[in-house]
């Protein structure tokens, strides 16, 4: 007996691009794709050495691909630094007054931050992580509700080369407790709560349960004042975000890093077993965001795009954060849910 | 727009009149991620949501490829309701038997890539060895994380499920995704998820939970009408031992299916293990009380 999948269900509708779009896409049509793809099997150097020179790299590589299976390494010997590619980069030109993320909260507020704002937001927290002595290559927690200061301390961390782990707010404190003992994290960065469907998930105090038992290297908490429900102020740990600000400037350089460094940590939880922590690192993720948000969005720089997935999801790393704003792209963000306070929500948003 | 199906099903029930109240003629393009989308849905999406007007990249890749792999490029591939289309550049997928051969045309396997590419996980946290063997142990030379598909006589990629939720019904084995996007074909359905449970007989009996559209009753009749649309679309080796109401479906807060919990739930049996991902958990009594 042949242990293959059968299939019955066979779609036969077909529906081609528009004249319209295709004329204006960057791959326009399958005779471009199959050349394309052809190449990027066959000579993989030359494809991604010409994509991957359109990101700004400090130290050009020395090889493209090093690999051992099942271990490779990306762009041997190249310094980049991610953060400085989604936000410095863009601030020559005109799109230093452009939108970076438009943000769009469930009770209905709206702030647009451009890229020149969010460069100095992101400046400015990393030096708050560098006057709580975290440092490269340290591993911290981010468990943020969905606003842009979620991105803020993503952006921070891997300016910095520290290495972050966000863990969605919609999960349990023992689900925190689980990622910070499996990646020794040195700091949590949380907020007092955040808005889903009217009512305020305290993000907090889902933090302090997940915290206190101890035996975890989690020696710093820095708490974003969001929904302004009453919190714990653990005495020696915990900070709050904008009391760190007053004590820093927005002067802060991106950190040269290895094109192998790693950038984030996300767990997936699996059907079985505990939760495995994937590993991604800067150059290589890097360039897989941005060139898929080129070819296959075919982001424009007119676009305003929106990503309806949570930053705790490689989603919303992806396609929230890193692959749009490496293309300097305007990234829309709403905090909450799709039917509050109707059904009608997200299509309000446009 | 790039979001899941899980949420357009989830608009789809609740109804066209709420974007039809609003202008969407902004609208360029149209995306999807998360979970192989059903063609029904992907129609919804296409007329409701893109006015015809918008194409629509069904995106396959997951948290350990850290981007897209396997998708249309929106202005080349010509698209078809249900289906991820073609590699992404620098990606060499196929879809192979145990051996790792690749299976013909229009039949299901594992869903392998057999080329590192930029963006690819490094490693499992600490863990090494479980990266290696978690993702490039069980076919030689060969990355796979656990989808089954196939591919159709153009070459595009249709996603059948998990390989670990594949049914085996009498000797055949089924991906669950077919029978799902049948059974959210037909009008009455919002969404479905489809598992088996152990048959002395057939080796699986195929259990299905449907959610209705709003305002369709749930009355015994339907449940006939639905085997039979199911032996209709798919073929009588499909046909549906069970099929169980319910108001919503387990889910994580991702909206992922929690299918592990229904196979316990269709089995009869008590759910066990890690449950502190699901959304809501008043659901579990519910779901056992559903039984036909």
């Amino acid at each position: 007996m042949s242990n293959n999948i059968e299939s019955h269900l066979i779609e036969n509708r077909v529906f081609k691009p528009s004249k319209e779009f295709s004329k204006k896409a960057r791959i326009q049509s399958m005779a471009e794709y199959k050349k394309l793809w052809e190449e990027s099997i066959k000579k993989p150097d030359k494809f991604w050495a010409r994509e991957a020179a359109e990101l700004k790299w400090n130290k050009k590589w020395s090889k493209v691909l090093e690999w051992k299976e099942p271990f490779a390494k990306w762009f041997v010997g190249g310094k980049l630094n991610v953060s400085e590619n989604c936000l410095d980069r863009h601030l020559d030109g005109p799109h230093k007054n452009k939108a970076a993320i438009i943000f769009e909260g469930e009770p209905g507020e709206r702030r647009v931050i451009t890229y020149q704002q969010l460069h100095r937001d992101v400046c400015r927290f990393a030096n708050v992580l560098k006057r709580n002595k975290i440092k490269k290559g340290d591993r911290v927690i981010i468990y943020m509700p969905m606003i842009p200061e979620a991105a803020v301390a993503m952006l921070a961390c891997a300016r910095l080369g520290i290495v972050h782990s966000v863990v969605f707010g919609g999960f349990s404190a023992e689900s925190i407790k689980d990622r910070v003992h499996d990646s020794g994290a040195v700091a949590v960065i949380t907020a007092d709560g955040g808005y889903r469907r009217g009512a305020i998930v305290p993000l907090k105090a889902n933090v302090d349960a997940a915290l206190k038992d101890g035996g975890h290297p989690v020696k710093r908490v820095i708490v974003f004042r969001r929904a302004g429900n009453e919190v714990h102020i653990e005495e020696g740990r915990d900070v709050w975000w904008h009391r760190e600000l007053e004590y820093v400037d927005a002067n802060c350089p991106a950190v040269e890093l290895d094109s192998e460094h790693p950038l984030f940590i996300l767990y997936t939880s699996g059907s079985t077993g505990k939760p495995k922590g994937i590993l991604h690192t800067t150059g290589g993720y890097l360039l897989g965001a941005y060139t898929t948000c080129k070819y296959v969005f075919d982001l424009r720089d007119e676009d305003v795009y929106w990503c309806t997935a949570d930053v705790g999801w490689v989603t919303g790393h992806s396609y929230v954060v890193y692959g749009p704003l490496a293309m300097g792209g305007t990234s829309l963000m709403y905090e909450g849910a799709p039917n509050w306070p109707d059904n009608g929500r997200f299509w309000k948003i446009f | 727009m790039y979001t899941a199906p899980t949420a357009i099903r989830a608009f789809i029930k609740w109804g066209d009149e709420w974007p039809k109240k609003y202008d969407l003629s902004s609208l360029r393009l149209l995306g999807t991620v998360g979970e192989p989308i059903n063609p029904e849905a992907w129609m919804w999406y296409h007329k409701v949501i893109g006015g015809g007007r918008c194409p629509i990249v069904d995106t396959w890749w997951q948290t350990e490829t850290g981007g897209h792999m396997i998708t249309p490029l929106p202005g080349a591939t010509p698209t078809k309701p249900g289906t991820a289309t073609l590699p992404f550049f620098g990606v060499d997928a196929a879809v192979v038997d145990d051996n790792g051969k690749e299976v013909p045309a229009n039949v299901g396997g594992k869903l392998v890539i057999r080329k590192p590419w930029p963006s690819m996980l490094r490693s499992i946290w600490g863990d090494k060895a479980r990266y290696k063997k978690t993702y490039w142990s069980e076919l030689k030379g060969m990355y796979f994380a656990g989808d089954g598909a196939r591919r159709d006589k153009d070459g595009y990629f249709w996603i059948v499920g998990r390989i670990d939720d594949v049914l085996n019904v009498a000797g055949h084995r089924l991906g669950t995704a077919e029978v799902e996007s049948a059974l959210v074909s037909h009008a009455s359905v919002a969404e479905a998820a489809v598992v088996g449970r152990p048959d002395e007989l057939k080796g699986q009996g195929v259990v299905c939970f449907v959610t209705l559209k709003q305002g369709v009753e749930a009355r015994q009749e339907l449940r006939e009408e639905l085997k039979k649309h199911v032996r209709t679309v798919i073929g009588p080796v499909a046909t549906p031992d069970e099929i169980r109401f319910t108001e919503v479906l387990p889910k994580t807060r991702s909206g992922k299916i929690m299918r592990r919990l229904l196979k316990e739930i269709a089995a009869g049996k008590a759910v066990s293990g890690d449950t502190t991902t699901l959304e809501d958990f008043s659901i579990l009594a519910k779901l056992s009380a559903s039984q036909e």
